[in-house]
């Protein structure tokens, strides 16, 4: 009985790790290796700008948790993702994020960030919102003024909610002969494992002044489907990203 | 107990995930997103033909009596299907109009990339009309991409041609210089394409056939005069993977490469139809393909363009085709 009980213990204990490992983020769009020199994660404020290949920017805040260490520390926060250009279409995402900052070494640093999602989207296809979330690795080589590494991530949308437009359903029409019906237009409802991609790049930070620092990220943003990497546009992959952050802190 | 019960809400988590992935759709489950392909639905016309090793289900569509002249129209794209081109059944009053979606595109089976090679398209189109009108010869009308296809047809099968119309075909001589952006879409109004990708992106060809929806009419501003988007752009369902790879094909060809080599030796009419708006309009066919087809007529369409052809100019194009074919 207390055999279980233990166990009991263990499982929850594992759930909570791997809870705060997800939920524990750097925010999904800022870049966020750590700014070179600091030994304790502050209160920060960030803006991104950048392009995947889409214009982007967000904006966001990070609180410190919890009593801070050499090896790890805590940070959680939020911040709002937009498309600018088509922020007509409510194209935006609301992020959780939690981010744990690891210090492997004296001079190897990694950043693990984890932020979950609601995003929106409405275009000629219907209305689409979608919740996921997204992992991303920065580790780092870490100087007194500025840092290089790593970007690596993953973003998992499992779940997206389309209602779908009237030009949706009028791609139903007039297809079949005369007298015979057929499936009468596209479903209304949510749909599973509805996005999924990978990046990889590099990153690079250089401090300005005590209390801020820019960050320069720039790789590759694809999807890997049936057919295999597709890097073309007919499948909305123009390979690269580009993202550009500063912080305050 | 704050604690206690913040672990029973963790321990929801899971379920609620499982308990929502049971209940939600698949993106790739035919009809959910897109219409059905021909072998996914049973009850959509189609015939079966043998191109490129592999029986594939194609989406075809005859129009009038059989004992008439057969009419062959191919759609465009890369990876359009005929609903564009429905309005031409008009002609069905005096000949037997047979429609039919490429191998890949529309509404017809989905194939892999070793089965569109530039040479698998004279093969579907001999296979058709062995199918469907073996011992007769064909006459051939097609749009953009589907042109150049049965422009390459002609040459290499004069014997089997009646006649040929070709409605705004892209250049059928690589040699020849205009170049031409007809179908492109701009990095801002694709803005809302990529921006998807945090909702939807495409592990097999639904989705990807999906999010054509948003993207492609905003292909069609240099098809017009005025750089706007035609809304009412007739489409069932675009082939996103059959764009990629007879693109991909297409960029591999010479610089040299002439679509049309050997159509000398084809003595039946050819016929040009365009309109005067857009990048493959009158002034384009002037410079390239009307002299590649020195013989050839040629019919323009004042105000219309590569789509509006068949939207808004229906008529126009329809009397110009029934002018062409004696």
């Amino acid at each position: 009985m207390r055999c279980i009980k233990t166990l009991k213990v263990k499982i929850i204990l594992v759930i909570e790790i791997l809870f705060f490992s997800l939920v524990i983020t750097r925010e999904a769009n800022a870049q966020f290796v750590k700014a070179p020199g600091e030994n304790i994660y502050l209160n920060t404020f960030f803006v991104t700008i950048g392009a995947e290949p889409e214009i982007i920017t967000s904006v966001g805040y990070l609180h410190k948790i919890g009593r801070q260490s050499g090896t790890l520390n805590y940070q959680l926060g939020g911040s709002i993702k937009l498309a600018p250009i088509i922020i007509s279409n409510g194209s935006c995402r609301a992020n959780f994020l939690a981010i744990a900052n690891w210090k492997m070494s004296e001079q190897w640093q990694n950043s693990i960030a984890a932020s979950m999602y609601i995003v929106h989207d409405h275009n000629r296809e219907g209305r689409l919102t979608g919740t996921g979330f997204e992992l991303r690795a920065n580790p780092a080589y870490v100087r007194k003024r500025w840092s290089k590494g790593f970007d690596i991530r993953w973003q998992y949308t499992p779940f997206t909610h389309i209602k779908h437009s009237e030009e949706a359903k009028e791609t139903f029409d007039d297809r079949y002969s005369e007298g015979t019906t057929g499936i009468q237009g596209p479903k209304d409802g949510w749909y599973k494992n509805a996005a999924n991609r990978v990046g990889i790049g590099i990153t690079g930070t250089t401090n300005v002044g005590n209390h801020s620092a820019l960050q320069i990220s720039l790789g590759s943003l694809f999807i890997i489907q049936k057919q295999g990497i597709l890097l073309a546009f007919s499948h909305a992959q123009i390979p690269a990203y580009l993202e550009l952050s500063y912080r305050r802190w | 107990m704050k604690r206690k019960k913040y672990f029973h809400l963790i321990r929801l988590l899971p379920l609620l995930i499982l308990v929502m992935n049971g209940c939600a759709k698949n993106t790739e489950t035919p009809g959910n997103l897109v219409p059905p392909t021909a072998d996914q639905d049973s009850s959509l016309p189609q015939i079966k033909i043998h191109v490129a090793g592999h029986d594939r289900s194609i989406h075809l569509q005859t129009f009038g009596n059989p004992a008439n002249p057969p009419v062959f129209v191919l759609h465009g794209g890369p990876g359009a299907d005929f609903k564009l081109l429905l309005p031409l059944k008009a002609l069905a009053d005096n000949f037997y109009v047979i429609m039919w979606d490429s191998r890949g595109a529309g509404l017809s089976e989905r194939v892999s990339k070793e089965e569109l090679s530039l040479e698998s398209f004279d093969e579907e189109v001999s296979q058709v009309k062995a199918a469907i009108v073996p011992d007769k010869k064909v006459t051939l009308i097609g749009h953009s991409f589907g042109a150049a296809i049965l422009a390459r047809f002609t040459a290499r099968h004069p014997e089997q041609v009646e006649q040929l119309v070709l409605i705004e075909p892209g250049k059928l001589d690589n040699a020849l210089a205009p170049k031409s952006d007809g179908g492109a879409v701009s990095y801002l109004d694709g803005q809302d394409f990529f921006w998807q990708n945090e909702l939807l992106t495409s592990s097999d060809h639904a989705a990807a056939d999906y999010k054509a929806i948003e993207v492609l009419p905003k292909s069609s501003r240099n098809w017009t005069c005025n750089n706007s988007i035609i809304e009412n752009y007739p489409m069932w369902r675009f082939g996103a993977y059959h764009y990629y790879i007879v693109l991909q094909n297409a960029y591999k060809l010479p610089g040299d490469y002439n679509w049309a080599k050997g159509i000398e030796n084809f003595k039946g009419h050819i016929t040009i139809i365009a309109g005067t708006c857009g990048a493959l309009s009158e002034d384009f066919q002037r410079k390239t393909n009307l002299k590649t087809l020195p013989g050839a007529s040629f019919t323009s369409i004042t105000g219309a363009g590569h789509i509006t052809l068949f939207t808004d100019f229906t008529e126009q194009t329809i009397k110009a085709i029934k002018n062409a074919l004696h």
